[in-house]
């Protein structure tokens, strides 16, 4: 059975070892004459507003969140969908119960404008 | 052949552990928070559980890992504040658990305990397979932890909502 991931494990090395192959050539191959010009961060030939980190928004958070529970939710739906005939129809009930509520978080958040980028 | 890389995964798992300890960016102790995570999934993948090794890719390495790296970003924190050496009482309880930790597992190493083979062996799993061993559980034994968990995902979106949101 775990032969079958012999190939991904294969493609795995192949991009792992792409990537730092390039980063150790370009670090060991490449010349490095610095100055300040050169060392300065470079975005579209503009002077760079100082700094990237400044506090992001809180709505990404939840824009995230909001994603995470319902990426939890259709997992919870794969391993259901597999055996959906085996478990009939209380499987089936079962599964809406689970929507449901999580419907109602649904709700919530369309009701309180979450999905609204103010 | 199995173990060689069972050992590689758990050494890229542990040096991700501690990356996350020592980097002084806390954006490159998320990211090796994220090969610890990968490094967990390969893992489960050689004790065959496929599923979870696809969600532990999907869910934790992906969106959780995700959702860390906004919280980072949000609350704006650049480097690790200089470290003051005074002996504080969290460090010392800190060590304490630490110490208690190396304890509980080398008990069972000097004392030559070994685990005990549950019914989910590799030649169950590779006869039903993973996703429908996991599927019969979930939905019949375990049921009331799964419809529970629906809840627990409601209880945190509400929670985000209640923290996030300017106007209720």
């Amino acid at each position: 059975m775990l032969q079958n991931y012999v190939p991904i494990l294969i493609l795995f090395l192949l991009a792992a070892g792409f990537g730092l192959g390039m980063v150790l050539m370009s670090a060991m191959l490449g010349p490095r004459r610095p100055d300040s010009e050169k060392l300065s961060t470079y975005e579209c030939g503009m002077t760079v507003d100082p700094g990237a980190r400044r506090p992001f928004d809180v709505k990404y958070y939840l824009v995230a969140m909001v994603f995470l529970v319902f990426d939890v939710e259709v997992v919870f739906l794969y391993p259901w969908a597999v055996k959906f005939k085996a478990l009939g129809l209380f499987g089936f009930v079962e599964m809406l119960v689970f929507l449901f509520i999580l419907l109602v978080g649904y709700a919530y958040i369309w009701r309180k404008g979450v999905l609204e980028w103010e | 052949m199995t173990l060689a890389i069972f050992f590689v995964f758990a050494a890229f798992a542990v040096l991700g552990g501690i990356g996350v300890l020592l980097a002084r960016n806390p954006i490159h102790s998320a990211l090796s928070l994220v090969g610890t995570m990968v490094s967990l999934a390969g893992i489960y993948l050689l004790h065959h559980a496929e599923f979870i090794f696809a969600i532990q890719l999907m869910v934790y390495a992906g969106a959780i890992m995700t959702l860390i790296v906004f919280v980072i970003m949000l609350l704006d924190v650049r480097h690790e504040e200089a470290e003051t050496e005074r002996l504080g009482f969290a460090k010392v309880f800190g060590m304490v658990l630490a110490g208690l930790m190396v304890v509980v597992l080398l008990v069972p190493l000097a004392a030559g305990l070994t685990g005990k083979p549950g019914g989910m062996t590799e030649e169950v799993l590779a006869r039903v397979g993973s996703v429908e061993f996991l599927s019969e559980k979930l939905f019949t034994t375990y049921l009331l932890p799964f419809e529970i968990a629906s809840v627990l995902l409601l209880v945190g979106l509400v929670g985000a909502v209640a923290l996030a949101k300017k106007r209720l």
